[in-house]
């Protein structure tokens, strides 16, 4: 890592911008050989193709080309993402025993392919600029962005190339790119990796019919929520780091979703460039063609719901539930959201309609009540999303409801008086809280880590607003106000670069142990 | 111009269900708490339909604010 930036400093005294160009795509082509050089093939041919048909399609804006060159990508990952899905589920349904050999998925093909597939969409639109050769296999390879997103876009990230900003190293933006790195990688490292120990056995015991209690399902799945986001999260926060170092904004991917009041503002929060994709190339003209035809009938309000509503929204939501993965697991979770999208939007309706009745008067009440709402959403979202079969994630949920009866600690018994009784008639048990040990040997500690995580996601500042004075990515949310003191606001201070220090150090000390980044298969 | 600002508005108040809206040029999905990605569809296809025009893809994702809107509908019809 070092070196590359060492090089492309080089190459910025040559003052030949091809090189320094070069330089980045063959290191961003070298880290990505270095995991599996077979595939590095696959890239360069996915990258090549797609260029020339780019080329094609903007001389003759052909529909056939354009066609062809979706058929092209959907073909690729199709094969390499989906093929053995696809084959054992006709195996399941229709015994027949296709065999196909295990196709290892390629690092990354989601995000290399749907980023071109923009692209070729925009060029046949007439929104492409004729791009050089190198700029374009940058924008596709740019090895901070390859792995796991930001999904960038042509359209912001081209025009950077061009830029004299981008060619030279300079000290501000070293600073702030290796501070924001500092960041990514404490939230990844330290984070992440630390409260996995707490989310990954109510995982695999829930695979093994273990009874669960109602907390440890509560608290496991709490757990990996906080991975999760400080994983993927810390991620996109290292790649935003990495390339403001090399002079380029990439487009924020999150901006605290767990702050989020309802389930459209969370998908408008998490994972933001695969939402802006999906909605600009899936939802908005499947909603636009069917809200057209919903106009054209004249439908009564229910069925224009269904027809404009529901079906575009349920729609969508399958193809982000599969994007993530090839998995009937993944594709309910997609559903899922949808279903909550479906729900919270009836609910509008219905409060546009009675505009004047409100129950609760009181507004903190109200947000509380709807983040209550929507963050349980999100967390059975992501019992599907995590776990490995369908019969594990059931246990879990049925747990979280209270299946299993909920048990309270036996302490409690004679200390609690008459409520005891009523308690133990409601179903209640006092067998202990955390009989399986999915926590560990310390469940309160564990309970205190994860409780810790949850309010300081709440509470504190995200990396956009902590670098806001400075604006070194592309804004993708917009927030009315925040009103944070001073001292939250990134500054070439002293303090903060102890603080950068601090979180490098800390990072450095947890990497010996073993470390997955979530996302590397998506 | 005057006059387009004030159908436009009727078909905001349609649409979101709120009598409250008051358009002018410069009002962006941002000022308006309904208008969001959900119901944006809703309320250009409503536009259309009032006019007996039809939008670009591209246009309705270009839109800014509501003065672009006007710029959009006047286009069309004088076109």
């Amino acid at each position: 890592m070092p070196i590359v930036i060492l090089g492309f400093f080089i190459c910025q005294k040559i003052k030949n911008q091809s090189i320094s160009i070069l330089w980045l795509i063959s290191s961003s082509l070298f880290f990505y050989g270095w995991w599996n050089t077979k595939y590095l093939i696959l890239i360069i041919i996915s990258v090549l193709t797609n260029f020339a048909l780019g080329l094609i399609i903007e001389r003759t804006r052909s529909k056939v080309f354009l066609i062809l060159g979706l058929l092209f990508n959907i073909a690729l990952i199709g094969y390499f993402k989906y093929a053995n899905f696809f084959v054992d589920n006709i195996n399941l349904f229709i015994g027949a025993n296709i065999h196909l050999n295990k196709v290892i998925l390629p690092l990354a093909i989601s995000f290399f392919t749907f980023q071109q597939i923009a692209y070729l969409v925009d060029t046949y639109r007439g929104q492409a600029k004729q791009y050089q050769f190198l700029h374009y296999c940058l924008f596709v390879t740019f090895f901070p962005q390859l792995i796991a997103g930001p999904i960038v876009q042509h359209k912001e990230m081209m025009p950077q190339f061009k830029l004299g900003r981008f060619y030279s190293l300079r000290a501000k933006n070293l600073a702030i790119g290796v501070s924001i790195f500092a960041i990514g990688l404490f939230k990844k490292i330290v984070i992440a990796d630390g409260i996995s120990v707490y989310a990954t056995p109510m995982f695999d015991a829930a695979e093994i019919n273990v009874q669960l209690t109602f907390f440890e399902a509560w608290f496991g799945t709490l757990a990996y929520s906080m991975q999760l986001y400080f994983d993927f999260s810390g991620y996109s926060d290292m790649a935003i780091g990495l390339a403001q170092i090399f002079g380029l904004k990439l487009p924020v991917n999150f901006f605290s979703p767990y702050k989020a009041l309802n389930i459209a503002d969370f998908w408008r929060r998490w994972h933001i460039t695969l939402s802006r994709l999906i909605r600009e190339y899936l939802w908005d003209p499947i909603s636009l063609s069917l809200t057209r035809l919903g106009f054209k009938y004249r439908l009564s309000s229910v069925s224009f719901f269904l027809l404009a509503t529901i079906v575009p929204t349920l729609f969508t939501f399958f193809w982000v539930g599969l994007w993530h993965g090839a998995g009937w697991n993944f594709i309910i979770f997609g559903l899922l959201h949808g279903s909550f999208i479906v729900i919270f939007n009836l609910w509008t309706k219905i409060k546009q309609n009675y505009p004047r009745v409100k129950i609760i008067k009181n507004r903190h009440v109200v947000n509380s009540i709807a983040w209550i709402i929507t963050f349980v959403s999100v967390l059975i979202g992501w019992v599907f999303f995590r776990a490995e079969s369908f019969t594990g994630a059931k246990n879990i949920v049925l747990a979280m409801f209270g299946y299993n009866h909920i048990t309270l600690s036996p302490y409690l018994l004679g200390k609690i008086g008459p409520l005891e009784e009523v308690l133990l008639q409601k179903g209640f048990k006092f067998e202990g809280m955390f009989g399986n040990g999915v926590l560990g040997n310390e469940p309160f500690t564990a309970i205190q880590m994860i409780l810790f995580l949850l309010v300081s996601c709440l509470v504190l500042p995200n990396c956009q607003q902590i670098f806001s004075k400075y604006k070194p990515y592309i804004s993708t949310y917009h927030e009315a106000v925040f009103a944070y003191p001073k001292w939250f606001f990134w500054r070439p201070t002293i303090k903060w670069i102890i603080l950068t220090v601090f979180f490098f150090m800390m990072a450095l000390l947890s990497l010996n142990k073993e470390s997955e980044f979530l996302y590397f298969q998506f | 111009m005057n006059n387009r600002l004030q159908e436009l508005t009727k078909i905001f108040i349609e649409v979101f269900g709120d009598e409250s809206i008051v358009l002018d040029y410069e009002t962006s999905s941002s000022d308006i708490d309904k208008w969001d990605s959900l119901n944006n569809m809703h309320l250009i296809v409503a536009i259309e339909d009032f006019y007996k025009i039809r939008f670009e893809l591209k246009e309705i994702q270009s839109l800014q604010n509501v003065g672009e809107l006007c710029e959009f509908v006047d286009k069309y019809l004088e076109g």
